[in-house]
């Protein structure tokens, strides 16, 4: 995914815009967050006037979205703030309807946002993807990253898992941090990362404080942290990939000089395989048996 | 996770797209100026308060979770003579 480093940004700054897209009806507008030079996916904030309405209809990537605040109606069914929709490609929804405005966070996955009036899947949609929850009151907090991540983050910064993909190990999740949160290390990861704060101000060593409406996108291997925040924090975050944290304490490092400390990790932890991956003899192209097309499946790598 | 579905881009998506790729390279020159240079001087004192924290006994690096350890003089990392980056 070939986004900008975009940190901070924050959207309270900047206005939205109209929504002029084909296929999108008039009264949504956007903030752009950030955008993917080579296929279009993006991030944006998104307000649906009172009254908003679009036709039954699908997208032909995948998309997802985190309702901030308002309703929206998808037929019968009301999603309040909080709900949290994963949209695979193909997958049409029934009649959208806003009756009294909503905002969103919405995101567009592996190509430019599109919309297409039907009220039938398309026959290549994967609907047993599609993940439709309720964020707030629907799951539970997991404390020190539920066990999943080791090394794990400092005990008072929480997640809830709303997608994993099996492939790649990609994150969608949202993340809290208590009143009075510290933690004194710095971080980097092998993914992209990207978040965006609901509510709540915290502060990076390296960016200064993000408050309610701060956004980042942020490639792999950049120092961000020592981290705190006084009041707390609700946020929003994603990853393109598997979310490994790499702490440590030197605050003037460069992401090729993080990477390479990452590759040092892995010659220790998978010697074998490190050793297979780095040969130069060009027997290295990875073939998984089980996903043998996982490279024409597959968006993320 | 699958490739989005094969389709034709209609022309007015791909000059939006255009269009808000110019405008992201422009915030982005933006931030990369406000974070490197004009935040430069206070993040210089945030390291600084951070060095403190990790070598103050009580408090340490956080190694994992509720783990922590007080980093010793020998191990502090020395300020190199490139300009710090945040921003890339």
């Amino acid at each position: 995914m070939a986004r900008k480093h975009i940190e901070p940004f924050v959207d309270t700054d900047v206005p939205f815009k109209k929504m002029t897209l084909p296929g999108f009806k008039k009264g949504m507008h956007y903030k752009m967050l950030s955008i993917d030079e080579d296929t279009g996916a993006c991030t944006m904030t998104v307000k649906f006037d009172a009254g908003y309405r679009m036709p039954p209809g699908m997208s032909y990537t995948e998309w997802e979205m985190q309702i901030l605040s308002g309703s929206i109606k998808y037929g019968d069914e009301v999603h309040t703030a909080g709900y949290y929709f994963r949209v695979p490609a193909g997958v049409h929804l029934p009649e959208m309807h806003v009756p009294r405005g909503a905002t969103a966070l919405l995101m567009y996955n592996f190509a430019e946002p599109s919309f297409v009036e039907s009220d039938e899947d398309h026959h290549l949609a994967f609907r047993d993807q599609l993940t439709i929850v309720d964020s707030y009151d629907g799951i539970q907090w997991m404390g020190g990253n539920g066990g999943m991540i080791y090394p794990a983050v400092a005990p008072g910064c929480l997640l809830k898992v709303l997608k994993y993909d099996p492939l790649t190990e990609a994150l969608t999740f949202l993340y809290s941090m208590t009143a009075r949160f510290w933690q004194d290390n710095i971080s980097y990861h092998d993914c992209a990362e990207e978040g965006y704060h609901i509510w709540g101000n915290s502060h990076m060593m390296q960016f200064g404080d993000l408050p309610t409406g701060g956004y980042f996108w942020r490639p792999p291997w950049i120092n961000h942290g020592a981290f705190s925040s006084e009041l707390g924090i609700l946020g929003f975050g994603r990853t393109d990939s598997k979310l490994h944290n790499y702490f440590h304490f030197n605050p003037w490092t460069t992401p090729e000089e993080n990477r390479e400390r990452a590759a040092a990790q892995l010659a220790r932890t998978k010697p074998d395989l490190f050793r297979w991956a780095v040969s130069k003899d060009g027997h290295n192209h990875p073939h998984d048996f089980e996903h043998p097309d996982w490279k024409k499946n597959s968006e993320y790598i | 996770m699958p490739n989005p579905i094969p389709h034709k881009i209609p022309a007015a998506t791909k000059a939006w797209v255009k269009k808000e790729i110019k405008n992201m390279r422009e915030l982005h020159k933006k931030i990369a100026k406000e974070m490197n240079v004009d935040l430069a001087p206070k993040r210089a004192k945030w390291y600084d308060e951070f060095l403190e924290r990790i070598q103050r006994p009580g408090r340490g690096f956080n190694v994992h979770f509720e783990t922590r350890r007080v980093i010793p003089d020998e191990e502090m990392p020395k300020k190199p003579r490139r300009k710090d980056r945040v921003v890339w």
